[in-house]
This record gives structure tokens, C-alpha cells and sequence, in this order.
């Protein structure tokens, strides 16, 4: 785990090796800075925890900032590469009264922002590349430039509080032009003629001269269904009766966007003024009201008393939580007497099983690439789709009925060094061996089993009486172990 | 009676050669073989024969005369098919090597990847070989096909192999593939498809399988082999596993027999070129060699050296190595010959000779460095003799097209070099396998930053912050260092060309190097001795351009033209201030000995004569600071101790044995030949277990035997009398000189170009400075330093300019006042991002001179870009513009229309007209209103000065921050040279950082570099600073230091102990004013560079 404490950078591939792309406070203790190699900086800094930048993962994370920031104003733009990425601008046009006015609205901001573990930099102003410029470059975390004073606070600041490219802002502080101010007011003939046009413009924009379009984003689609009851209701029957009423008057919108729910939230709204809230995750997106209404069900039922209807509840309130992709379905197709188990089907029993035992104690198995036949499978948690399993190895073959755990059979004759068993006893019946086959050695997981477990030599063998075993020696003789033992692991048909 | 066991042969081994398939070394594979009492083992890696000169060397160890080795490799065809192929004679292994060749061409330029066969590429091949074919996990009637075209394509030589693979289904398999060879005339043959010599290795087997496949451990599956019988196995337990088939074993040994090839056949294929029709190469070496020695001794050949020349002509002949010599003659005459000489010196075990000295291959007098040319050359050993000839750096690849040219690319290639693990990369590598973190492996592979192989002892893992009792760790660990020294791949040696009589393509497999017109052969240097192939190292030296440069300068300036050969040297009125100068460690820039430990060296040494030179090379070395020879060889020299000769017990032998070989050393051994001469003399080695002992230590090859020769040379030695602190001591120079093994013969040959270099530097400065930035990058200090050190001594030095200026720093006279007649130009090559061509263009098209920048542009056609690189590093100054007006002019050429950029199409620029208002172009004609550009102080000069050209003729960016620096209580650096400061004083200095250095011999010590505007000053920095200052020493670029001078004699410390790191006041430079306080600065990103240290971790 990433101790935050400590020096911690993100990485990104770059030509010469992994650079720097982002780094923590402790990084720059230790006197690193975005861009050096991170081979040079971990010889640099003592230990450094090193991870690759999700540049994918950053722009969800900003967009939903930006998404929760709407709560100020519905104009929210979060920054692309230009700007930085890293922020976004708000419209507060006519908004920031609501809030008390702008200084308040900031510091509203700021302190929730906080709250979420984001130190922020903020500024208000008159147009987005003074508000930019401020918030990258005026020594207080939190600036409300008054109308008008555009060009005299963005005088002190340097060039590159204009947003320009890489080549434009080098070129101005070759020739001296350090400081916005030297550029304001000045002939722009001469700019015009020796720089890109963004330089004029950026100045423009920030000035107030030339508008700046911003692009705002758009929220997503809310699932989201209440009903007001005219008389409480008590009885979890009557919650299960109203959930399914909800969830079928989403099913319009969900059908539209081409999505199911794979998780929901219930709110029951008690007359005293108590909410009670009851999640649901699904195993498959989902749009049927019976089987959300069932889940529902068997979750009251599981929660027993924990739900308390007290004088009862007077609203309910159903909200898809997260809703994901999902193929249109062609139902009543098929017949209704069909046995045939579909995936739907799969995940819905999966879900009333999580809905009453709980989310860890329904799982399934999964193939592991494993040579040791016990770790060939493993219990998983049921999410999404199945693993896909391989088709068995003729040439080697695997009982159906493996032992959960091998059992130690005694009496065993063998030749040595390899050969197969002739005779042994196993839960105390004695098997004569009629033929066998074998040895498939198979040996042990090194890098997990410590203290070296040893190599094991399966066979399999047919009694006289035609019954099939499993068998194998633990240990090769001579090498690893003096006498070996023997387990039966498996029966075959 | 038991049945007698049946003779088995093992052939399919697949060695560590196969990269990341195989887990045993060649070496390894062989001796196992022969403990198991195998009849033979065959070597087949995956196409390739990289690793079979190894097993061969091993096998020639053998104890058992009736076991075979058999030189055979696996041809993989594209599509998955498997044969190992085993030549019965020499034209069916030249098939093989023509085979894979043919294949590695089919690589493409740039894309990785293995030699690419068909399967009738195979067939075509197949002549002459015993073809042993793999069936795959699926039999498949493709397999059938292919097998019976097989047998049908080689009669009686095809067969198919059975494996044990212990999967369970062994007798339905084996006896199908019984069946199926029968069937398509290809009999079952028994083999176990070895991956490694012991079953212990299946763990790294493993962990190779997924280095491979680029996944770890837990994810690999069954990717990796189900257990460890990929192993050798003794006849008996071949002959159980495969009891139903006796045929099948017994089919090995008589493949076994039926191969005669072997490697010795390759031996002294030396090339017929240099000798003319009518003579034997020894008649015609003796003729070069009277001709050359009349040369050198117009005045008549002396006596001696006749009688030395007549010896060593005589060891050559009884050795047939005339062809040899020829060779190399003709290499150097070639470089000599050319209208333009480039410049070259030979070195190595045969190079000083008087043969070599008559032939022009070395300037290295004999007489004068009294080597022994049969101390080189062994006549027991049949081992080739060794000569590499450095060239210019800048035109060595001239002399490498002259070889193939004429050779033939058909008979020269470049040798490899076998990349191996070293510890770092082998713990990366294996931690990445057992699926720990990127975090973990690097704190364990930086526990061995700066030092060498020692493995990963457990305190370094703790100081990286790990538990070495973690088994996770404990098994990377463990693994890693089973890993070391693994190769990894292939590379092209720097310049080991192999020549051979025949094709080279029917002697070993070619592949292409990574370089444009280059081949390069599987096998790396030590193989091509084994083998006995014809070797010569066309190698690359800096210096040796820089010389060359100097002598041109010099010829063309004042008017002297020399030679190596006749540049003024001991006994000359001219040797003095030369070695005065050394003396003093006032050796920038000259030939090996201007790095620090040279120069704290060079005043204890005050070298007074050549020989003074050749053990100043060599003594700076590892060999003998680990054998703690040099304080010994300085105080006997100094007179402070006797010199004595260390010497047995009087029951055991002479006491003068030693001398002979210490003689010229004072009795302390400095030089590696005299750490082998006393390996044979006094721990009583043959000459043979001399020079294994010496391979030991020099490469991976022998890993293990380490052991074995400590034991015998300390017990031979001790038990012979000699004191044992004596023997520890030359046993460990002797693992000191490991791979950096530095040898007499070496040492003279660098010495004469530290003579050269210092000979120039001392009395024609100018010249020097002009030479050696023109052959930059080389060395080890910097353009900054170089400049600097050349004002120090009184050259004037001037700026690049438009006007003046070529591509490389040249000569102009030198105003009045000063001391020497030229003053250095410094050339547009100094400018960082200027393309040569281009700036060629702008000097051809500069005739009397610019006018103006516009005119400039208009003219020579050079790109803005171009344009404003030199704006930016105040080259127009003779147009009366500083590069801030340059820079403002230079961006509007656009919009008035200048036309550019066309530099590099020649044709479209001389046709071109020039455009009409070009010769009228000024701001008259196109007015504007104007723009005050704030005016540039001079530390911004200097500031931009470092940023575009590394160096600033103004002033020294240290000069600015002295007023602070003398509040900080610094002094300045010259001023640590101040008698008057008492040794132990406590300092304060400050400056730019040069140099961090981390030697391995240091132990834990770091050395750094600074310097101010006054001089260098030089820090020692113990381990316990280092790690409370770690950051501020690892990453300032400016600091200031307070620690304890220590002097010693001109050798003068400052002991670090506290450290402010100042870095961040370097901004002010560029920023010249203060900034408000209201502005806040995000942090720079790589702003300012001024001087990039040199890190040498």
C-alpha cells in the first residue's frame, strides 16, 4: 500500500525511461519535480513508492468533481489539457447570491473541498483567464478579484499566468517580456507579427476583450421515482407492493438509455422524520420490478428488526445508484416452462442468495492455470460474468470427484523406484490393483509452499472390482524422501 | 551380476545460451555429464552455437578420455517445428552455420526477434547432419509429413526423439512416437530435453520462464514445466525410463560416433591478404620488419636491439603467427596511408615489441619501457597473440569499411560481447518474477548502488528498509544470485574483428548488428581465443582525435609538423616543463590522468621520465588499490623505505626469485603481468592455471573456480615462506584487476599519449583548448573546464559569432598583450541544437561577411529555428545585436516575408533567387511601431550564455551570489590553496556541482567536485554525511559546504560536514529582478540547466 506520508510519485513513460508525472508533498521534500526520470529519482530520494499515473482515472475523478460541483451552478467546465486538467471553472453568473454571495460561496467551496482531502486553490473574477491566472499564481489560495481590475492584478503576474504554449511564453522571457504587465498596453502590431495569434488573444480573453468559450458539462440521466403515501404504511408486504410499483415507473427511462441498474437505493422517509436507506448490489444489471421488489423482500426479512417502522412511513423513495449498459431483452419469447438456466437467471439466484446469506457466502469457482490438482480451482466472488473454463487435457486426465482433501492410504506395495501401487488400504477396504497408469509427476508450487513440499506421482489405477481411484506418492525415493507416502486424491467414475 | 548399464549419450541440451529458456550454464552442463558417467553430451541451443565454445572449453578439461562432446544445435522453424541437428564433419557444420545466418538475415533492420527458418530451409541443409526431430505435446499428421520429408531428405540420419516427460501417459506415447518413427524411417532416440544440469535448478528455470513470457510467477500456470526432470540423468536411469526401447539408448551413442566434427578444425584460419604471391608470411614479415627498423634507426640498428628482433621474429615463426602481424601491419598501414592520416596506436600483450615498434603498429620505444616481448607471448600456451590498435574516434569506422572492403563481409565480422545479469537487473528481473512490488526490487537492487558483483549480502537488504528473513525476499534473493552472471543476449563488441582464410559464414552463424553495415558474429572474444581464430580490435579513442587535431593545428599554424613518433620526449629541452606541469596536477583535459584520483596523484608520484608515465596509468587502478600496493611503491620511491623483494624460506628457492619481475617497481607489484609472473614464480602455478586464473577473474566463465585458485595460491605461496599478509595482498590485486585487468603493455601505450597530450597542452595551450573542444564529448570535464582551465593558462578565448565563427573552434591571432600567438574561436559546435550541415551552409555563404540578420537569413537559408538557437546564444554580436534584439528581429523574418529553411535541399536553395527586397531589408522599408525590449543584465547573460552554449565567457555565474556567499562565511576555492590556512582549518566553500562520484573501491565514500569563479574545489564526503545530507548531495546543483581542509602536499580536501543547498538561488540569475511577494512561483520545471553534473554512481 501507498504510505502517503512518504515520497510517492506517478509515473508516466516517456522517452528516455518513466518520468515523474505527479508527486506528493514528501516527493518534493526530497527535492524531486514533475518531469525528472524516476530512475534519477529514486536514487535521489532514499525509498520511493512509485506507481503508473491513470490518466483515464484522473479524468473520471475531475469530471466527477466537476459533476458534484453543479451543486453551485449548472455551468461547470472541467479544464482540458490546456488548462491543466487539473481544475475546473464554474458559472456563478447570477448563482453566487444563493450562497450568500461570492466570498461565502468560496469559502463554502473551499471548506468542502477540504473536507474531501482536496487543498484547493481558488479565484473568482470576471472572466475564466483571470480567474485562471489567480488561481495559479496569487500567493493566497483563495482570491475575489472585484469587476475592473483585470489588468492591474494580472500585471504582476508572469507570462505564464496567460496559458500559452511551450514555445510562446520561452520566447517571451528570452526577450525580457517576464511579467504580464510588460505586454498590456503595448503596440500589438510588433506581438502580432512575431508570435502565434494565441498570445494576443489569451491576453484578450483574460482582459475581457475577446470572449472564451467554455464548454460545460452535462449531468447524467437520474433514476429516480417517490411516491407521497396519503397513509403511512407499516408492513414490509406493503414496502415489497410499493418498491415494485417504483421500480416499473423507471423502467421507461432505463429501456430508453439502454441501461439496467446494478445497484439501488431504497429511502424510506418515517412520519417522525427518520429515513431509513436499504442498498441493493446486483450480480447482472437488472430492469424487472419483481425481482427488485423480491431482493427487497428478502432484505426486510433479513433485517428483521433492524428496519423500524415506528408510526410508519410516509414516503418512499427509489433511486438507481449506479446504472450500466445493458442488451435489450426479448421477452416472453421464450417458453414459460423451459428448465434451460440462463445467465439472467444464474445472476438473479445468485442475488436472492446474497439477499439472504449474505454478499460473501455465495461464490462459485473459477479455473487457475495450476499444475497441483487442488489448485487448479478457486471459490470466487460471483461478479459479472463466469470465467470461461478450459477444455480438460485428454492425455491427462483429472477425476471428477476430487477429495477435498487427500486421504492417506496405508499398505501400499509398490515398486520401486516409480512404479505403480499394486495393492493398498483405503477406509479400510483393501484394493487389488488390476491395471494402472501413470506416473504423472507433478511437483510442488516452490514460491508457495515453504519448507518444500514434495513432488508427487499420481496414478491412476482400476481395482479388481473395477472401481477407479486417484492415487499418488508424495515424495520421489531416493532424492526427497526415504519411505513415501501415499494419498488418494480423487475417484473417476 | 546385474546387467552392465548401457553407454547413454545426452543430446538435447539446451544451455543458458538458449536465453531465458536454458538454467545451466554450458560449463556447468559438460562437467555434470561427465560426473554421470554420460558418454557424451551434444550442446544444441536454439539456433545458435553462442554458448558450444564454452562447453567445448570445459570439456577440454575432461578427466574421462572416452567422453565426447558434440557441437550441435535446434533449429526452431518459424511455425513451431523442432530438430536437433549434430554435423557429422566440417562442411556439414558450415551448412549449419550458413543455415542460421541465412535465417538471422531474414530479421528485419531494428525488429527484435530470433533467427527465422522453414522447415526447407532445413532440408536444404540437412546434408552431412544427424537430425534428431522433437514431436510436439499433439502428434499431428503434419508432424508425420514433415518427419517423413525428414527421413526421406537424410536417409539413415533422421530420427525422432523420445522424451520421458513423467506426464502419465508415457508408454501410450512412447510407443506411438516407436511406431511413428519406424513408420517414416526416422528410429526412436532416446533423450530428456535438459534444461539444466541439476533438478535443484527447476526453481530458476522457472522464474526464466517468466521473464520470458513477461508475466510472474502465480500468473505463469502452465506455462511452467510440472516438475523438475528436465534434467541430466545417469545412463542407468535413461536406460529404466526407456527399458522398453533398449534401441532407443543405444541409438545415442552411435549418433554419438558417427559425429567427427570438432571445434579444433575452426583453428588459425588466418587470412592469406597481406602476403604478396612470391613469399611465405614469415619471409615477408622479416622483410617489413628489417625495412621498418632501418626506419626507426637511420643511424644503424643497434646491437641489442638486432639480437631482439632476431628473437622475436624467431618466437613468431615457430609459432606461425607471421600472418597475424601481417595483418595488423595492414590495418595500420591502411590508416597511416591515407591522404588524411588518422591517427592510431596498437596496444596489448604483442604490441610492444620491436617487431610491432619496426612496424609502425606501436610508437612505443621497447628499449625505452623495457618490456619483454616473451613475457607476452607464451610459447606453451598455444594462444593467439593480442593486439588492439586504437583510432580516432571520429574515423575509426573508415578503418572498419576498409576491412570489409577488403576481407569481404563473407569473412569479417565483428565479435560479441555477452551481455550478462548483473546483480541489478538479475534482482529486478526475478523480483518482477515472484510478483514483487516495482518498490521492493528497487530498494533491492539500489542496496548494490555503485558497487560490483558481491551478491546481495543481507545488511544491504536491511539498509533498503527489507527484511532479508522474508521469504519472498529471501527467495529473489536467493535466485537473483543464481541468476548473476547468466547471459542475457548478445551485443557487438566495440571493435573485435574476426578475419578468417574461408567464408566466416561456414565458421560461425552471422547475424546483423545493430548498426547499420555491420555484422556480427555469436561468439564473444574469449571464444574466438578458445577457438583459435584471428582477432584484431579496431577500437575508438577520443584522444587519439584530439591529438590529431592538435598536430594539424599545429602544422598549419606555427608551422610544426610532428608526429607521435617525433613529438620532443625524455631527454629533450622540452620534457621538463612538461613533467613539471604533471607534477603540479596541472592536467585538464590530458590523456588519463586528469581525473581527481590521477591528479591526488600526480604530486606524490612527480613523474620524471616515460616509465614514470606508464606506472602513473596503471597505479590509479583497482588491482593495485585493492592489493594496498600504492602506499607501499610511493613511500619506497620517496626514499622513506627500503626497497626489499619479498622472498621464500631459502629451503624452497632462491630469495632473488622475485626480483627479476618487481625490479622495475621497486619490489612492489603494480602491473597485472607481474601478478601473474608471481602466480608461477612463487605459488608455483603452470602457466596454464596463471592465465585461468586471470580468465577467473576477468569473466563468468570459470564461476566457482575462484575458490580453488585462492586456496592454491595463498597455500603455494605461504607454504614457500613468503610472508602471508604478502600473499593476501597480491591475491587481492590480483581479484582487483578482475575485468579491469590493466597490463604493462597497456600502460605504456596510454602513457606515450599522456606524454603527447601534456607535451601539447604545456607548450602550445592554444592549440590544445581548440583540439580538445573539437573532439568533444571525451574525458572527463566539460567545455566549461576546459575553456576555463585554457584562460587560466593565459588563452584568450572569444565567442561564437556569426561572423567569425566555423563549425569547430579554430585558431585566430591573438591581440597584442597576449602570451601566446593565437586565441581560440570558439565554433558553432559549442551551440546546443545547431545541425553541422546547416551551419556549414551559413559559413559558405558568409563571404566577407553579414550585414544584418535579414541578409543572414536571406543568404545562407538557415531556418529561424536555427536563427534564434544562435540568437539565444549571443552570437550577433558583431552584427551590434545582444541576443535579446536578435531574438526580437529574428521572429518577424516571417512576416516580412524572408524567405527560408531550405538549407539542407541544396539544389532548391542555389536556384533559387534571392528575393528582390533582400538586400533592402530593414525596418525602413517596413516600419513598425517600436518596442523598448526590457534591457538583459549580465547575470541573465551569463544565465542564457549556460543555457545555450554550457559555458559564459563573461563572467562565472558564482560571481553573482559572492557577496552572499562571503555573509554565508565562504571563502573562495583558490584561496584553499592559501599556505597560510592551517591543515584541519574548518571552511566554508561553495559552487556548481561538476562531479558526484561513487568509485566501488571507495567504500561508501562519495567525491564531489564544485567549482566557483576562482577554482575547483574537491569534497570528500564520508558515508554517515552522505546519508544525513543524502538529498542536498544527491541533487543540488549549487551548495555551499563547511567542512575540514586537508592537505597534503597540492593535494588539498575539504571533509564535508554540513551542507546548504542553494540551488534554488540560481533562479535569481535568470529572474534578475526580485519578485512581489504576492506572486506565488510554481515549482520550475526543469528550468535553467547551467552545468548538468556528471554522475558517476
Amino acid at each position: 500500500m501507498v504510505d502517503p506520508k512518504r515520497p510517492f510519485v506517478l509515473s508516466v513513460e516517456a522517452s528516455g525511461g518513466p518520468r515523474i508525472a505527479a508527486l506528493n508533498e514528501a516527493a518534493e521534500a526530497e527535492g524531486l519535480a514533475k518531469q525528472d526520470l524516476v530512475a534519477d529519482a529514486r536514487a535521489k530520494a532514499g525509498v520511493l513508492q512509485v506507481r503508473d499515473i491513470d490518466p483515464a482515472a484522473d479524468d473520471t475523478a475531475l469530471k466527477r468533481l466537476a459533476l458534484w460541483a453543479t451543486r453551485y451552478t449548472p455551468l461547470v467546465s472541467p479544464w482540458g489539457e490546456a488548462n491543466g486538467a487539473d481544475g475546473f471553472f464554474l458559472d456563478i453568473t447570477g448563482a453566487a447570491h444563493l450562497f450568500g454571495g461570492e466570498e461565502s460561496l468560496l469559502a463554502d467551496l473551499a471548506d468542502r473541498l477540504h473536507g474531501f482531502g482536496l487543498p484547493a486553490r481558488l479565484a473568482i473574477a470576471d472572466t475564466a483567464g483571470a480567474a485562471w491566472a489567480l488561481s495559479q499564481f496569487h500567493s493566497s489560495s483563495t482570491v475575489v478579484l472585484p469587476s475592473g481590475q483585470e489588468a492591474e492584478a494580472l500585471a504582476r503576474l508572469p507570462v505564464e499566468a496567460l496559458r500559452l504554449s511551450f514555445d510562446t511564453r520561452t520566447t517571451l522571457r528570452r526577450l525580457g517580456f517576464k511579467r504580464v504587465g510588460t505586454l498590456i498596453d503595448k503596440s500589438r502590431a510588433p506581438f502580432a507579427a512575431r508570435f502565434e495569434k494565441e498570445l494576443l488573444l489569451r491576453l484578450d480573453q483574460a482582459l475581457g476583450r475577446a470572449p472564451e468559450p467554455l464548454v460545460f458539462i452535462k449531468t447524467p440521466p437520474i433514476y429516480h421515482s417517490a411516491r407521497y403515501l396519503l397513509e403511512p404504511i407499516f408492513t414490509a408486504d406493503a414496502v415489497v407492493a410499493f418498491t415494485t410499483r417504483l421500480m416499473r415507473s423507471l423502467v421507461h427511462a432505463l429501456v430508453r438509455d439502454g441501461v439496467g441498474a446494478r445497484s439501488l437505493r431504497l429511502s424510506l422517509y418515517r412520519v417522525d422524520g427518520v429515513v431509513e436507506t436499504i442498498d441493493l448490489g446486483l450480480t447482472l444489471p437488472t430492469r424487472s420490478p419483481t425481482h427488485v421488489a423480491r431482493l427487497i423482500g428478502l432484505k426486510l426479512e433479513r433485517l428483521a428488526g433492524a428496519v423500524d417502522a415506528g408510526f410508519g412511513f410516509e414516503t418512499l423513495d427509489l433511486a438507481v445508484t449506479v446504472a450500466e449498459p445493458m442488451e435489450a431483452e426479448q421477452t416472453e419469447l421464450v417458453a414459460a416452462n423451459d428448465d434451460s438456466f440462463s445467465p439472467e437467471q444464474c445472476a438473479a439466484l445468485v442475488d436472492r442468495l446474497q439477499q439472504r446469506l449474505g454478499r460473501d457466502s455465495v461464490q462459485r469457482l473459477a479455473p487457475v492455470e495450476s499444475h497441483l490438482p487442488e489448485r487448479a480451482e478457486m471459490l470466487e466472488a460471483v461478479v459479472g460474468d463466469a470465467a470461461v473454463w478450459p477444455a480438460p487435457d485428454t492425455n491427462r486426465l483429472r477425476p471428477p470427484i476430487l477429495l477435498p482433501r487427500a486421504e492417506e492410504v496405508k499398505e501400499v506395495m509398490a515398486v520401486v523406484p516409480d512404479g505403480p501401487p499394486a495393492r493398498f488400504r483405503w477406509r479400510g477396504t483393501l484394493h487389488d490393483v488390476a491395471h494402472a497408469q501413470g506416473p504423472e509427476r507433478i511437483a510442488n508450487e516452490w514460491w508457495r509452499d515453504r519448507g518444500a513440499k514434495p513432488t508427487r506421482d499420481y496414478y491412476l489405477v482400476e481395482d479388481k472390482a473395477g472401481h477407479r481411484f486417484w492415487l499418488y506418492r508424495e515424495g520421489l525415493q531416493g532424492s526427497e524422501i526415504r519411505s513415501p507416502r501415499w494419498f488418494l486424491h480423487g475417484l473417476f467414475a | 551380476m546385474p546387467d552392465p548399464v548401457p553407454a547413454y549419450a545426452e543430446l538435447a541440451v539446451t544451455t543458458n545460451f538458449s536465453f531465458l529458456r536454458g538454467a545451466s550454464r554450458p560449463q556447468e552442463l559438460v562437467a555434470q555429464a561427465e560426473t554421470l558417467g554420460l558418454a557424451a553430451i551434444g550442446v544444441a541451443d536454439r539456433n545458435s552455437f553462442a554458448g558450444v565454445v564454452r562447453a567445448y572449453d570445459q570439456w577440454k578439461t575432461r578427466k574421462r578420455e572416452d567422453f565426447k562432446f558434440l557441437v550441435g544445435v535446434r533449429l526452431v522453424t518459424t511455425d513451431g517445428f523442432e530438430v536437433l541437428a549434430y554435423p557429422t564433419d566440417r562442411a556439414a557444420y558450415g551448412r549449419l552455420c550458413q543455415l542460421i545466418t541465412r535465417g538471422n538475415v531474414k530479421i528485419k533492420k531494428g525488429e527484435k526477434g530470433e533467427c527465422r527458418l522453414t522447415f526447407e530451409d532445413i532440408l536444404s541443409a540437412s546434408e552431412g547432419q544427424m537430425l534428431i526431430a522433437l514431436p510436439p505435446d499433439e502428434l499431428s499428421p503434419a508432424f508425420t509429413e514433415r518427419l517423413a520429408a525428414l527421413a526421406h531428405a537424410a536417409p539413415g540420419r533422421s530420427f525422432l526423439a523420445g522424451i520421458h516427460r513423467y506426464r502419465g501417459d508415457e508408454p501410450r506415447r512412447l510407443g506411438r512416437l516407436d511406431e511413428l518413427g519406424r513408420q517414416a524411417g526416422a528410429p526412436l532416440v532416446a533423450v530428456n530435453d535438459v534444461h539444466y544440469h541439476v533438478p535443484e535448478r527447476r526453481a530458476l528455470a522457472d522464474v526464466l520462464t517468466c521473464i520470458r513470457e513477461k508475466c510472474t510467477i502465480a500468473e505463469a500456470g502452465l506455462r511452467l514445466a510440472a516438475n523438475a526432470e528436465r534434467h541430466l540423468k545417469k545412463p542407468e536411469e535413461m536406460a529404466r525410463l526407456f527399458a522398453k526401447y533398449p534401441d532407443a539408448i543405444a541409438r545415442t551413442v552411435e549418433i554419438a560416433n558417427a559425429c567427427h566434427f570438432s571445434l579444433r578444425e575452426l583453428q588459425y584460419e588466418y587470412p592469406d591478404e597481406p602476403v604478396p604471391p612470391d613469399k611465405t608470411p614469415q619471409e615477408h614479415l622479416e622483410d617489413l620488419t628489417w625495412e621498418g627498423a632501418k626506419a626507426r634507426y637511420p643511424e644503424g640498428i643497434p646491437n641489442d636491439v638486432e639480437k631482439r628482433i632476431k628473437g622475436e621474429l624467431a618466437i613468431i615463426g615457430r609459432l606461425d603467427y607471421a600472418r597475424y602481424f601481417l595483418t595488423v601491419h595492414d590495418v595500420v598501414r591502411f590508416a597511416r596511408s591515407r591522404p588524411n592520416e588518422i591517427l592510431c596506436q596498437g596496444r596489448g600483450s604483442a604490441a610492444n615489441s620491436a617487431v610491432c615498434y619496426c612496424l609502425g603498429i606501436t610508437e612505443v620505444n621497447p628499449n625505452n619501457s623495457g618490456l619483454l616481448f616473451a613475457r607476452f607471448i607464451s610459447e606453451k600456451r598455444g594462444e593467439p597473440p593480442d593486439i588492439d590498435v586504437d583510432f580516432e574516434h571520429e574515423r575509426r569506422e573508415e578503418v572498419i569499411q576498409y576491412i570489409y572492403e577488403r576481407y569481404g563481409r563473407h569473412r569479417a565480422a565483428i565479435c560479441a560481447t555477452v551481455i550478462h545479469y548483473r546483480s541489478r537487473q538479475s534482482i529486478r528481473d526475478v523480483g518482477k518474477a515472484l510478483g514483487l512490488t516495482p518498490d521492493v526490487t528497487a530498494a533491492l537492487a539500489k542496496t548494490v548502488w555503485g558497487s560490483h558483483d558481491d551478491g546481495l549480502p543481507d545488511a544491504h537488504i536491511r539498509e533498503a528498509g527489507l527484511d532479508p528473513s522474508n521469504p519472498t525476499i529471501l527467495q529473489a534473493v536467493l535466485l537473483a544470485r543464481e541468476l548473476l552472471g547468466f547471459p542475457r543476449h548478445l551485443s557487438q563488441h566495440v571493435g573485435g574483428f574476426v578475419l578468417t582464410r574461408g567464408r566466416l559464414d561456414e565458421t560461425v552463424p552471422i547475424g546483423h548488428a545493430a548498426m547499420e553495415d555491420r555484422t556480427c558474429i555469436e561468439w564473444d572474444k574469449d571464444d574466438i581465443d578458445t577457438v583459435g581464430l584471428m582477432k584484431v580490435d579496431v577500437l575508438a579513442l577520443g584522444m587519439l582525435s584530439c591529438l590529431k587535431r592538435g598536430l594539424d593545428l599545429l602544422e598549419t599554424h606555427y608551422g610544426r609538423a610532428l608526429s607521435l613518433a617525433t613529438i620532443p620526449g625524455d631527454g629533450t629541452e622540452d620534457a621538463k616543463p612538461v613533467y613539471d606541469m604533471l607534477s603540479r596536477a596541472d592536467s585538464v583535459g590530458v590523456f588519463q590522468v586528469e581525473s581527481r584520483a590521477q591528479m591526488s596523484m600526480l604530486p606524490r608520484l612527480k613523474p620524471r621520465c616515460f616509465y614514470d608515465l606508464v606506472i602513473e596509468v596503471a597505479i590509479v587502478r583497482p588491482g593495485p588499490i585493492q592489493g594496498d600496493m600504492v602506499h607501499p611503491y610511493l613511500r619506497r620511491r620517496d626514499g622513506i623505505d627500503e626497497v626489499h623483494y619479498p622472498s621464500p624460506d631459502p629451503a624452497h628457492g632462491p630469495a632473488n626469485e622475485l626480483e627479476n619481475v618487481l625490479e622495475r617497481t621497486l619490489g612492489v607489484p603494480l602491473f597485472q603481468e607481474q601478478a601473474m609472473q608471481i602466480a608461477i614464480d612463487a605459488a608455483k602455478f603452470s602457466p596454464d592455471e596463471a592465465d585461468g586464473l586471470r580468465r577467473t577473474m576477468a569473466t563468468f566463465r570459470h564461476t566457482g573456480s575462484v575458490g580453488k585458485y585462492r586456496e592454491k595460491f595463498i597455500d603455494g605461496m605461504t607454504r614457500r615462506g613468503y610472508a602471508r599478509d604478502f600473499v593476501e595482498r597480491c591475491f587481492s590485486q590480483i581479484e582487483g584487476f578482475g575485468e579491469y585487468g590493466f597490463p604493462e603493455s597497456h600502460a605504456a601505450s596510454f602513457a606515450l599519449l599522456v606524454y603527447a597530450s601534456a607535451w601539447i597542452k604545456c607548450h602550445y595551450p592554444d592549440v590544445f583548448c581548440a583540439a580538445i573542444l573539437n573532439s568533444q564529448p571525451m574525458g572527463f570535464y566539460q567545455p566549461a573546464q576546459l575553456v576555463r582551465d585554457a584562460r587560466q593558462h593565459g588563452v584568450e578565448v572569444r565567442e561564437a559569432d556569426v561572423n567569425f565563427s566555423q563549425w569547430d573552434c579554430t585558431l585566430e591571432p591573438a591581440s597584442e598583450r597576449n602570451r601566446y600567438r593565437f586565441a581560440v574561436r570558439l565554433g558553432f559546435r559549442q551551440i546546443q541544437g545547431l545541425n553541422k550541415e546547416e551551419m556549414e551552409k551559413l559559413t559558405d555563404a558568409r563571404g566577407n561577411g553579414f550585414s544584418s540578420i535579414e541578409r543572414l537569413a536571406a543568404v545562407s537559408g538557415v531556418s529561424r529555428f536555427t536563427i534564434e538557437r544562435l540568437a539565444a546564444a549571443d552570437a550577433f554580436r558583431s552584427l551590434g545585436f545582444d541576443r535579446r534584439k536578435a531574438l526580437w528581429t529574428a521572429r518577424r523574418l516571417d512576416a516580412v516575408g524572408v524567405r527560408r529553411g531550405s538549407a539542407l535541399k541544396k539544389s532548391a536553395a542555389d536556384d533559387a533567387p534571392l528575393p528582390l527586397l533582400a538586400p533592402h531589408l530593414s525596418d525602413e522599408l517596413f516600419p513598425e511601431p517600436e518596442i523598448v525590449l526590457p534591457p538583459m543584465q549580465l547575470s541573465e547573460h551569463v544565465a542564457e550564455d549556460y543555457a545555450a552554449t554550457s559555458l559564459s565567457l563573461k563572467e562565472h555565474p558564482i560571481r553573482f551570489f559572492r557577496e552572499d556567499l562571503t555573509r554565508l562565511g565562504a571563502i573562495r576555492n583558490a584561496e584553499l590553496r592559501n599556505e597560510r590556512l592551517p591543515n584541519d582549518a574548518t571552511v566554508t566553500v561553495a559552487g556548481l556541482v561538476l562531479v558526484r562520484q561513487h568509485p566501488s573501491t571507495s567504500k561508501g565514500v562519495i567525491f564531489m567536485t564544485i567549482e566557483d569563479e576562482t577554482d575547483i574545489a574537491n569534497l570528500v564526503i564520508w558515508k554517515k554525511v552522505f546519508q544525513a545530507n543524502r538529498r542536498t548531495i544527491m541533487t543540488s546543483r549549487f551548495l555551499a559546504v563547511r567542512g575540514r581542509l586537508q592537505r597534503a602536499g597540492l593535494v588539498v580536501h575539504v571533509v564535508a560536514e554540513r551542507f546548504t543547498d542553494l540551488t534554488a538561488e540560481l533562479r535569481r540569475l535568470r529572474d534578475g529582478e526580485c519578485s512581489a511577494p504576492e506572486i506565488r512561483h510554481l515549482p520550475s520545471q526543469g528550468e535553467l540547466p547551467l552545468i548538468k553534473s556528471r554522475d558517476f554512481h
